[in-house]
């Protein structure tokens, strides 16, 4: 049981870093809203598809830290 | 001129509201090669530690055990955010060019917030360059840009050989606008 203070503590920074980042870069990203059209591979990289990313990012973190500790700790 | 204005659809900040606007790019990929590989060296090394803590080397300690798995997670974490704010960098620096002016856009999170426009017409001298093996495999490079008393270098400018000629091709259009415009002017001055 003693496991979970540490684990509620690495989910809890890791949802905290990981939307204030995705706040900073959405406001200034939203500044230059650019069109579709590219021709660089980067493209595909719209505000939609970066936040299905950047969520799926933060799963496999929350994943990370929870299955380490279980593994890990005791 | 620096607030962001909606015409045709697209906005993006500093653009006039008669500017119609041509394309738009990214630095090249590779600029994200060296970010990539150390963020993956990063994963390996630690994910490959949790594996050997887990399977081979057992810490009887608890103390021990607990400390590694915290600076492993540390480190982790490091690793994935660092990667991201380069990865979010990258992709707030742009270069949009309209029918009348190249705007050269870099943007960090919370330090940095520039945003550089040149005017088309102006442009006395349009240079590529690219320089080794890599670039010329990739086909990467650098465009610079020279007016009278600035001059704009753009690196890492994917498909440059098509970039240059877009540069070209705009400018002289831009050019031939503007002697237009001088002429009609001259004309509803003249009597």
């Amino acid at each position: 049981m003693d496991v979970l203070f540490p684990i509620l503590g690495w989910c809890a920074l890791i949802l905290c870093l990981e939307g204030i980042l995705w706040v900073l870069f959405s406001r200034r990203f939203t500044q230059i809203c650019l069109p579709s059209g590219d021709h660089t591979i980067f493209h595909i990289f719209t505000i939609w598809r970066l936040r299905v990313i950047i969520l799926l990012h933060t799963v496999f973190l929350l994943a990370s830290a929870i299955v380490s500790h279980l593994l890990l700790w005791p | 001129m620096n607030a962001a204005l909606s015409t045709d659809g697209l906005t993006f900040q500093g653009k006039d509201r008669e500017e119609v606007f041509q394309f738009y790019y990214h630095q090249h990929w590779i600029r994200m090669f060296w970010p990539i590989l150390r963020f993956l060296l990063w994963n390996i090394l630690i994910i490959g530690s949790c594996i050997l803590m887990f399977t081979t080397v057992q810490f009887a300690d608890s103390l021990t055990r607990h400390t590694i798995l915290t600076l492993l997670m540390i480190f982790f974490l490091l690793a994935h955010f660092e990667f991201i704010v380069r990865f979010y960098h990258y992709l707030l620096y742009v270069i949009v060019v309209t029918d009348k002016r190249v705007h050269r856009i870099k943007k960090t999170l919370l330090t940095l917030d520039d945003h550089e426009s040149t005017d088309l017409w102006v442009l006395q001298d349009i240079d590529k360059r690219q320089h080794g093996i890599i670039q010329n495999l990739l086909g990467f490079g650098s465009i610079i840009l020279e007016a009278q008393d600035t001059q704009i270098r753009i690196h890492f400018t994917p498909n440059i050989a098509e970039k240059y000629v877009l540069f070209t091709r705009l400018r002289e259009q831009a050019r031939v606008n503007v002697s237009r415009l001088e002429e009609s002017f001259r004309k509803g001055k003249t009597p």
